[in-house]
């Protein structure tokens, strides 16, 4: 072989190894929804404000939940099963939370991202399902629609319109730390981790 | 040669930014099994054309190594999950999908294919089967979608395809394999060195 080929191989090696390493996050991450879960952990992410309402018509912005930690889904209130999963997971969640006195220092939110459909009552009955403490246990809803594209992407959430007149989204609990930056992304079957993070978080003191 | 190189240049953007470029994107199946191979068969058709005796190419491409290992590496990137989202998210993933699949694996694999030894090229053959049946295998199994874009019908449509693909290729190569009589043609080598030698 040549001196050039060995050259030429030679970058091509290193090239390729380069393209991998950063296409799959250091050989961690083979889909994107592990690589913003990933992401997230190494760089706490600020959310840009944005204004929403709630079930009750209260304006809201991420800085009202300053010092509490938050855990946080996406979803539209027709949704038929993965919502009711992430709701449940929440539930329990709350439970355990609740179980060791920490209620005080969460709040959970779930985020439309259907705007046509869900108002502020659709809410209301949406959350009602698993609770009827509103203070805690928050549903939002952006006030204006063309904010959605800048809240998806600041999480990384895609929603796409599914053949049943529905969406398929990413179905994970979001963890926002008392700052209001997103550290964690979860299952919803891993509660233990939740639950751990949510311990961490809480604990954490704030600058 | 400058025909070609603008067939290839159109062809480029018919599978990439115009209307048809979207319809492919639109589905897992045709992005996977249509576009991505379609840019790649752009390239190596431009390559088999007017790059295969290139004498600069054939200098730093000795035995289709460095070629080859391109194809392999930058091939199996887009074969992530992972990069078929990236190219769709509206970033310049899509502008270096449309560069990448013709440029660095099209190309070299029609300026390598022929330079590098048959063993090579029969386990790049049966490692590329056997990366077919893995990923149809992935996807129809996988209870979660592994493309945020597609929804999960989709990835088991594609399982499916790339199991039927593997199936289909693995037997048309296996028979081929059978089709000539390889004994008859070593004799018939044989027989032709000795008439040259004696006469």
């Amino acid at each position: 072989m040549n001196r050039y080929s060995l050259i030429s191989t030679t970058l091509v090696l290193i090239i390729s190894a380069a393209v991998w390493w950063q296409g799959t996050s250091g050989f961690k991450a083979f889909t994107s929804e592990a690589a913003r879960r990933i992401d997230v952990l190494e760089y706490p992410r600020k959310l840009s404000g944005l204004d929403f309402e709630n079930q009750t018509f209260e304006n809201i912005n991420f800085s009202d939940y300053k010092g509490k930690v938050v855990l946080l889904d996406f979803i539209y209130t027709s949704c038929p099963d993965i919502c009711y999963a992430l709701g449940f997971s929440f539930k329990s969640i709350k439970a355990e939370l609740e179980e060791a006195g920490l209620q005080e220092q969460i709040q959970i939110v779930n985020i439309t991202f259907n705007l046509e459909q869900d108002t502020p009552e659709r809410l209301s009955a949406y959350v009602q399902r698993y609770t009827s403490d509103h203070d805690m246990w928050h549903g939002l809803r952006l006030k204006d629609p063309g904010q959605l594209k800048q809240l998806l992407s600041d999480f990384g959430v895609v929603v796409i319109p599914n053949e049943h007149g529905g969406f398929d989204h990413n179905a994970a609990i979001h963890i926002l730390d008392k700052e209001g930056r997103l550290v964690g992304i979860h299952d919803y079957q891993s509660q233990q981790q939740i639950v751990a993070q949510i311990r961490e978080q809480i604990s954490a003191t704030v600058l | 040669m400058s025909r070609s190189i603008l067939f290839f240049v159109l062809f480029l953007y018919l599978l990439s930014y115009s209307i048809i470029g979207q319809w492919f994107e639109v589905s897992m199946v045709r992005h996977v099994l249509i576009q991505i191979p379609c840019l790649v068969l752009a390239g190596y058709l431009f390559g088999r054309k007017s790059l295969i005796n290139n004498r600069f190419l054939i200098l730093i491409n000795d035995k289709g190594l460095a070629g080859i290992l391109m194809c392999i590496f930058i091939g199996g990137y887009w074969m992530l999950p992972r990069a078929l989202d990236a190219a769709l998210a509206g970033s310049n993933m899509a502008l270096v999908k449309y560069i990448s699949l013709p440029f660095f694996v099209g190309i070299p694999l029609a300026i390598s294919w022929q330079r590098i030894h048959p063993i090579a090229r029969a386990v790049i053959k049966i490692e590329f089967l056997t990366m077919l049946f893995r990923l149809g295998w992935l996807y129809l199994v996988s209870p979660n979608r592994l493309c945020n874009f597609y929804q999960l019908n989709e990835q088991i449509i594609l399982g499916k395809c790339f199991l039927i693909i593997a199936t289909s290729l693995s037997l048309y190569w296996i028979l081929q394999l059978f089709a000539e009589d390889y004994r008859e043609q070593e004799t018939l080598k044989k027989n032709n060195l000795y008439d040259q030698a004696s006469s």
